[in-house]
């Protein structure tokens, strides 16, 4: 047994040291696979940052009650009156209450707005969102980066730090056309990169009066005691009779939104890079045949010097294996390298724009790497095992000078 | 032997070395005909018109324009039909699956945006009969497993009706097809007095109006003008052209095109370094007989085209392969992905072929064309 792994090794470094005779086919083997790890690391991190971005977003224990039989904020309606009656329950509901009794609540408001962007071409849809004083105190790990928040009442808007770095004219101070009236910018926003910063905030009623959406509710923001505080809120709201009404988290409502076109990215990723792992297979295989014919002779003579078949065959196979593993590291170093926070937008929920940060995470880069490494495996063995079957004779007249 | 005979037996000499390699090229040309399919289906602006205008409001196209424009548009010189219509987004039985509704007068569509949307005065005349009947595009039919005589009910995201109900129902009167393969046919057509009636909000504006230039003026200088006509009134208008219009809404999902480009950027160079590193691989195995054939006297410029005519044959065979499958898929995929294999893609792919095959083919038959006798025949 040790005699087999002695003749591996010895093979095995042969092996090695002969490799600059193939360097460029090698060299390419190497490289097509980590472009196919690159091809699958980027749709991956892709859909990972798109996920990252939204179940980021929003806190279990804020509670967003939509009406109009729907779970997004687009198409939710809330009947002004149902809003009242909820102001009106004394009874414990589960949410958190002011000094004075009342509820610490938002009602709001999205518009989706167009914008011009930096590069003067397209517009991009934006999301305008109307909401009252108490609003961004309602979302969790929000902070001004620069200006102060809008003013109650008046046409002034708070932009996401992303958006302010993205078009030009967000700077504090700057005025801003959106629909047909101006306004204000009265700061900026950072929200640890969350969706929230995709968004721009403004006064409900200025919102309201802006685009002719006077009395209109979409969603109503409370906080909650304790995330489980939510089902006995949820009891309550069956209670409010009329529309019927929905309560789910803030965190539910966000991680529900990321799944749909996560799943689409992935879905499109994954097929491309397999169909680029099969031709980068076929190449390896090439490369490993051409690499078995280029040792010919040597692997005759150590054949007839009394080697086994074994040790032909792993030596052959360890080969291609590193190769195939050099080739998964250079894939997802790159990958790391060029992908990692690299920005991206999309249309998200309200169909408005959002934008997300590629994350080449730990588990993108192992799924990369193993795709990378079985190309190697997968690519070496068939080669490996033709090593073995060499017919001596034939091999070491092949070039009798 | 002919000059054909045996650049196929140099191909075959080592079978399952070629038929890797047409392996690799079959999939980097499957990856280009799937993509290519995508950018030019339905779901690009490819099938979208230069020449129709759409007017909508500058302020955003969520923004709806008053009725009143409609006059002044259709007197504007120029022009040679106007239309108005309003857009409807809901969704049927769950949220997920969203349709589009178009709320037009369909007498006025047909002047203006008929041929492209395939639609005939036999087709909408059963919309006359009922206010809530729909023609559905083909695509969106398929897709849900209508047909005509359904009742269907749309829920609408955000245009409510006067009860303050969001539920619309329709019948299906009729199906259109759209011009060609290329059109979008994933949304529905509805008669503009039946939802206009019925909606809370909105009521007498349009959400765009859609123009078709006369053939002799060209639509930008028209967009400017109309543009120009409603610069200072309450709602100022913008006026793109359909494609236009697309291209920046396409956008705003995902740079597809540079994804595209990268995607088959990368598979291209791999197919390219493995296909050149084997084919010199190839080409130096074989340097003895090449040395043989100039011995018997085979010019310089008939090596270097046996060589080429290998990678040659192999892009080719495998390239088809590829396309083959790549149509193949078209015909399988769901009508939402919007595929369109069309003649152009084919016409490129096989440009793309040739270039690449002689590209890759370059290297060792030059190789193998400046080798000398004498150093052929000493490697063995």
């Amino acid at each position: 047994m040790s005699s087999i792994i002695r003749q591996t090794l010895a093979m095995l470094r042969a092996n090695l040291f002969s490799l600059p005779r193939r360097l460029a086919i090698s060299l390419s083997m190497a490289l097509s696979i980590a472009l196919v790890v690159c091809v699958l690391a980027g749709f991956l991190s892709m859909a990972k940052g798109f996920e990252k971005t939204l179940t980021g977003t929003g806190s279990p224990s804020v509670a967003v009650i939509l009406g109009g039989g729907t779970n997004q904020e687009s198409g939710s309606d809330i009947p002004a009156g149902a809003v009242r009656v909820l102001e009106a329950m004394k009874s414990d509901i589960g949410v958190i209450r002011n000094a004075a009794g009342n509820l610490v609540s938002s009602r709001e408001l999205v518009v989706p707005v167009e914008v011009r962007s930096n590069e003067g071409a397209g517009e991009r849809t934006l999301a305008l969102r109307g909401m009252e004083p108490s609003g961004p105190s309602l979302r969790d790990g929000v902070r001004l980066s620069a200006g102060r928040l809008f003013a109650p009442g008046a046409r002034e808007i708070v932009v996401g730090a992303r958006l302010a770095q993205e078009f030009p004219g967000f700077g504090v101070g700057d005025t801003f056309r959106l629909g047909a009236v101006d306004w204000r910018v009265a700061g900026h926003f950072s929200a640890r990169g969350s969706a929230f910063e995709s968004e721009i905030w403004a006064d409900l009623d200025a919102v309201r009066s802006a685009f002719d959406r006077q009395g209109q509710v979409q969603s109503f923001r409370l906080r909650l005691v304790e995330p489980f505080a939510l089902k006995t809120l949820q009891n309550a709201l069956a209670k409010v009779t009329g529309t019927p009404l929905v309560a789910i988290s803030e965190a539910d409502l966000y991680a529900g939104q990321s799944s749909r076109t996560a799943d689409l990215i992935r879905l499109l990723g994954w097929p491309i890079a397999l169909l680029m792992a099969i031709g980068a297979t076929a190449g390896a295989l090439n490369t490993m045949m051409s690499s078995v014919s280029d040792r010919t002779i040597e692997i005759a003579t150590v054949r007839a010097l009394g080697f086994n078949r074994l040790p032909t065959f792993a030596a052959t196979w360890a080969e291609a294996t590193l190769l195939g593993a050099f080739g998964a590291v250079i894939g997802t170093a790159a990958s790391c390298l060029a992908f990692n926070g690299w920005q991206a937008s999309t249309v998200g929920a309200n169909n408005a724009r959002m934008t997300f940060e590629l994350a080449v995470s730990g588990d993108v880069m192992l799924t990369g790497g193993l795709l990378g490494l079985a190309i190697g495996i997968v690519g070496g063995a068939l080669p490996a095992f033709a090593a073995t079957r060499l017919p001596l004779t034939a091999a070491l007249r092949a070039r009798g000078q | 032997m002919t000059f054909l005979q045996l650049a196929r037996r140099n191909t075959w000499r080592k079978p399952i070395r070629s038929l890797l390699l047409m392996v690799c090229v079959a999939v980097a040309f499957l990856i280009y005909g799937l993509t290519a399919s995508f950018t030019s289906g339905t779901q690009s602006a490819v099938g979208a018109s230069d020449d129709i205008l759409g007017v909508m409001n500058a302020a955003g196209r969520a923004q709806p324009l008053p009725m009143a424009h409609m006059a002044r548009i259709a007197s504007a010189p120029g022009i040679a039909s106007v239309a108005y219509m309003s857009r409807l987004r809901g969704f049927v039985d769950n949220e997920r699956n969203v349709v589009a509704v178009s709320a037009v007068d369909p007498g006025l569509l047909i002047a203006v945006n008929g041929s492209e949307l395939g639609l005939t005065p036999e087709l909408i005349a059963p919309l006359g009969k009922a206010r809530d009947r729909v023609l559905v595009g083909r695509a969106l039919a398929e897709a849900q497993g209508w047909s005509v005589g359904d009742h269907i009910n749309v829920t609408a995201f955000q245009v409510a009706r006067e009860d303050g109900s969001r539920d619309w129902r329709f019948e299906i009167a009729g199906i259109f097809a759209g011009e060609s393969p290329s059109s979008d046919t994933y949304f529905m057509i509805a008669r503009y007095d039946y939802i206009n009636a019925a909606r809370a909000r909105d009521r007498d504006t349009a959400d765009a109006f859609i123009v078709r230039p006369r053939r002799s003026v060209p639509s930008s200088e028209l967009a400017a003008r109309i543009d120009a006509l409603f610069a200072n009134s309450v709602a100022p208008t913008r006026t793109q052209s359909e494609k236009q219009f697309l291209e920046a809404f396409l956008r705003q999902y995902a740079d597809v095109g540079l994804i595209v480009d990268l995607v088959v950027g990368a598979a291209f160079v791999t197919l390219l370094m493995i296909v050149i590193n084997t084919m010199v691989f190839a080409v130096r195995e074989r340097t003895f007989e090449f040395g043989v054939l100039k011995s018997l006297g085979f010019s310089r410029t008939s090596i270097l085209s046996l060589v080429l005519t290998e990678t040659l044959f192999i892009f080719v065979i495998g390239g088809g392969i590829g396309l083959a499958l790549a149509k193949l898929a078209t015909l399988f995929a769901p009508p939402t992905l919007g595929l369109v294999f069309s003649l152009s893609i084919l016409v490129k792919a096989a440009a793309i072929m040739l270039a690449l095959g002689l590209a890759t083919g370059a290297l060792p038959a030059v190789n193998a064309m400046r080798i000398s006798i004498t150093a052929a025949l000493k490697t063995r």
